[in-house]
C-alpha cells in the first residue's frame, strides 16, 4: 500500500518541491553563514571576557540587575509615602530624553482613574531597589485636577514639582 | 392537575420564590467572580508591565467576543436540555479563566481568557434565568427575580469590598486568584438545586430543567416580535445614557476630593448596589402586582434625574448620594429584563435566545456609552456629558412611554 502510494504522481510533485525548497533554504544557510566560519564560539567567549567587546560590529554592555528596572506599571507614591497611581507610559522628545511619565491616577478598582503627565525631572528612582515605587516629587492634592492626558490632544499638560528646578542638578541625596 | 386551592397555589408559589436558598448563593457567587473581570482587568494589567496598546487589544477582543456570542450562546441554552449542565460549564469555564489571567498574563492568554470568559457569560446569565424559570412558577417568578437580582447586587457589594482589600494588601494578582476559586462555592450552589422538587404548579408553557429541546429548525420568527424589538431599543438606549455615568462621576471625584477620593468612588460603586438589594424583591413584586410598564418607567425615569443631578451637583459627597438613584434603576432593569422576556416568549419557548438578542443590546448600548460620552467629555466637558446622557435617558423613558406595551399576562387559574 505504502509504495503504491509513493507513486502517484502527486506524491511524486510533493517530493520534487519539497527538495526543490529544501535545498534552497540550504543553500540559504551556509551563504549566510560562509562569511564568519566558527563565529559562534568566538562570539561567546567574547562576551564573558570583557563587556565593551565587539560582536557583529555591536557592542554589549552589562549592568547589575538592581540599576536598570523596567518602568512600566511601577508604583508612583507622594514623598509622603501617599499612592498616586503607576506609570502607564513614557513620553519622550525629538533629542532623545524622556520629558514625562503619564500616571494613571487615582480611582478605585480601576474606576475613575485619570491619566496625567508628570515631568520626568519631578520623579525619583532609587537604583538601589528595582521593586520600590518611584517617588514623584507632588503630592495628591497637587496633580488630582490637571488636566487629562489623552493622546488624541493636541495640547499635552505636563505637571512640573516646584522643587524640581533645583533638582536639575545633580542630587548628592540620591 | 392537582386537589389544591387556587389560593394555597398561590402561597406555595410565594414561598417556592423564597425558599431557594441555592439560587440566592448562586446568583451571590457569580457576581462576585464576575466583579474581578470590570475595569479592574486594565489596573492588573498595567501593574504587570502591560503597554496601553496592549490592554485595549485585549480588552477589545473581549468586548467584540461578547456582542459576536450573546445571541449564538441563548440559542444554545434554548438548545440544551440540561441547563444546569450549561451554567455549571460556564461558572467552570470562568473560574479558568480567572485563574489564568492571574498565573500567566501573557498576550495570548490574557486574549483567550477574555474570550472564553465572553462566551462563558453570555451562557451562564441565560442558563440562570431559564433554571429560576424552571424552579418557579411563573406567577412567582417576578418575586424570585427579584430575589436573584437582591443576591447579586449583595455579590457585587460585597465583592468590591473584598477585592479592594485583597488588590491593596495583597497585590492585584490575588483578586483574580480569589474570582478564580469563588467558582467551587458558585458549583456548589449549583449542584445545591438538585434537591428542590421541580414546582408542581408550572403551567405547561414554561420549560423545565430537563424539557426537551425544542424542535430543530425552528424558525427565527421570534426575532421580530414588535414587544421584543421594543424592548432592546429601550435596553440600548437604557444602557447608552446609564454606561459612562459611574466612570465620569469617577473621575470628577478623583478631580475633586482630597486623599480619600479611592474611598468615595467605593462608595459610588457599593452604595447604590445595597439600593439594588433593597429595591429588587419589591421590583419584582410591583410588576406582578401593577403591570410591568409602570416600574420600567419608574426606572428608566432615574437615568435623565441623575444625569441632570450630576451635571449640575460636583461635591464629592453628594455625588454618592445621587449615584445611590442609580440603585433603582438597576433594581428595575436587572429584575424586569429577564421578567419581560419571558412574558414575550411565553409562548413561542426560545427565551434564552431572545435574553440574548437583549444581552446584545445592553453590550451595544454600553459599549457606545463609554466611547461616545468619553469623547463628548473631551471635548465639551464633563457638564455637558452628563446632560447628553440624561438627554439620552429621558428619550429612553419616552421611548418606554410610546413603544413598550404590557406584556404581563394575568394567570387567573
Amino acid at each position: 500500500m505504502r509504495q503504491s502510494r509513493c507513486d502517484t504522481p502527486a506524491y511524486r510533485r510533493n517530493w520534487w518541491a519539497a527538495l526543490r525548497i529544501g535545498g534552497a533554504l540550504t543553500i540559504a544557510m551556509l551563504m549566510a553563514a560562509g562569511p564568519s566560519p566558527g563565529q559562534g564560539n568566538s562570539s561567546d567567549e567574547g562576551a564573558q571576557s570583557s563587556p565593551e567587546a565587539p560582536t557583529k560590529g555591536v557592542n554589549l554592555q552589562r549592568f547589575a540587575h538592581t540599576d536598570l528596572f523596567s518602568i512600566l506599571g511601577k508604583d508612583v507614591q507622594s514623598p509622603s509615602g501617599q499612592t498616586m497611581g503607576r506609570v502607564v507610559d513614557l513620553l519622550v522628545d525629538g533629542t532623545r530624553q524622556p520629558r514625562a511619565a503619564i500616571i494613571d491616577f487615582g480611582g478605585f478598582l480601576g474606576v475613575g482613574t485619570r491619566k496625567i503627565a508628570i515631568d520626568w525631572n519631578s520623579l525619583r528612582f532609587d537604583a538601589g531597589d528595582p521593586k520600590k515605587a518611584v517617588v514623584a516629587d507632588l503630592d495628591r492634592d497637587e496633580i488630582k485636577a490637571v488636566p487629562e492626558y489623552k493622546d488624541s490632544r493636541e495640547v499635552i499638560t505636563v505637571v512640573t514639582a516646584a522643587k524640581s528646578k533645583e533638582r536639575d542638578a545633580p542630587d548628592p541625596g540620591q | 392537575m392537582n386537589l389544591l386551592q387556587v389560593g394555597s397555589e398561590r402561597q406555595a408559589a410565594a414561598s417556592a420564590a423564597r425558599g431557594l436558598p441555592g439560587l440566592d448563593w448562586l446568583n451571590f457567587f457569580i457576581a462576585n467572580f464576575q466583579t474581578g473581570f470590570g475595569p479592574f482587568i486594565s489596573v492588573y494589567l498595567t501593574s504587570v508591565g502591560w503597554t496601553q496598546a496592549a490592554i485595549g487589544a485585549a480588552l477589545s477582543t473581549g468586548t467584540i467576543a461578547s456582542m459576536a456570542s450573546q445571541v449564538p450562546a441563548g440559542a444554545l441554552v434554548d438548545a440544551m436540555r440540561n441547563k444546569r449542565m450549561a451554567a455549571a460549564t460556564a461558572i467552570a469555564v470562568i473560574g479558568v479563566s480567572a485563574l489564568a489571567i492571574a498565573l500567566w498574563p501573557n498576550f495570548l492568554a490574557i486574549s483567550a481568557a477574555e474570550v472564553l470568559h465572553s462566551f462563558a457569560s453570555a451562557i451562564l446569565g441565560p442558563a440562570v434565568a431559564a433554571i429560576t424559570l424552571a424552579l418557579v412558577d411563573q406567577r412567582a417568578f417576578g418575586e424570585r427575580l427579584g430575589r436573584n437580582a437582591r443576591y447579586a447586587a449583595i455579590g457585587n457589594a460585597v465583592a468590591a469590598g473584598v477585592m479592594g482589600g485583597f488588590a491593596y494588601s495583597l497585590g492585584d494578582r490575588a483578586v483574580f486568584l480569589f474570582a478564580g476559586t469563588l467558582a467551587i462555592p458558585a458549583l456548589v450552589a449549583l449542584a445545591s438545586l438538585r434537591e428542590v422538587p421541580s414546582a408542581p404548579l408550572r403551567p405547561p408553557a414554561t420549560a423545565s430543567l430537563r424539557a426537551p429541546a425544542r424542535p430543530s429548525g425552528r424558525s427565527w420568527q421570534f426575532l421580530t416580535d414588535r414587544r421584543l424589538i421594543a424592548f432592546a431599543v429601550c435596553a440600548v438606549l437604557f444602557h447608552l445614557a446609564n454606561a459612562a455615568m459611574l466612570p465620569i462621576a469617577a473621575a470628577a471625584v478623583t478631580k475633586r476630593a482630597e486623599s480619600e477620593a479611592g474611598l468615595i468612588i467605593a462608595a459610588c460603586i457599593v452604595g447604590p448596589q445595597l439600593i439594588t438589594a433593597l429595591l429588587s424583591p419589591w421590583a419584582g413584586r410591583a410588576a406582578e402586582a401593577w403591570g410591568r410598564r409602570p416600574i420600567l418607567l419608574l426606572g428608566f425615569s432615574a437615568l435623565p434625574i441623575r444625569g441632570i443631578l450630576l451635571a449640575g451637583i460636583g461635591d464629592p459627597y453628594l455625588i454618592i448620594a445621587i449615584q445611590l438613584i442609580d440603585g433603582l434603576g438597576a433594581a428595575v432593569f436587572g429584575v424586569l429584563f429577564p421578567l419581560i422576556v419571558a412574558d414575550i416568549t411565553r409562548d413561542t419557548g426560545n427565551y434564552t435566545t431572545s435574553l440574548g438578542l437583549v444581552g446584545l443590546a445592553i453590550g451595544g448600548g454600553a459599549t457606545l456609552s463609554t466611547v461616545l460620552v468619553g469623547l463628548v467629555a473631551d471635548h465639551f466637558g464633563v457638564c455637558v456629558a452628563f446632560l447628553s446622557l440624561a438627554a439620552v435617558g429621558l428619550i429612553a423613558t419616552a421611548l418606554v412611554w410610546t413603544l413598550m406595551p404590557e406584556t404581563r399576562v394575568i394567570a387567573d387559574a
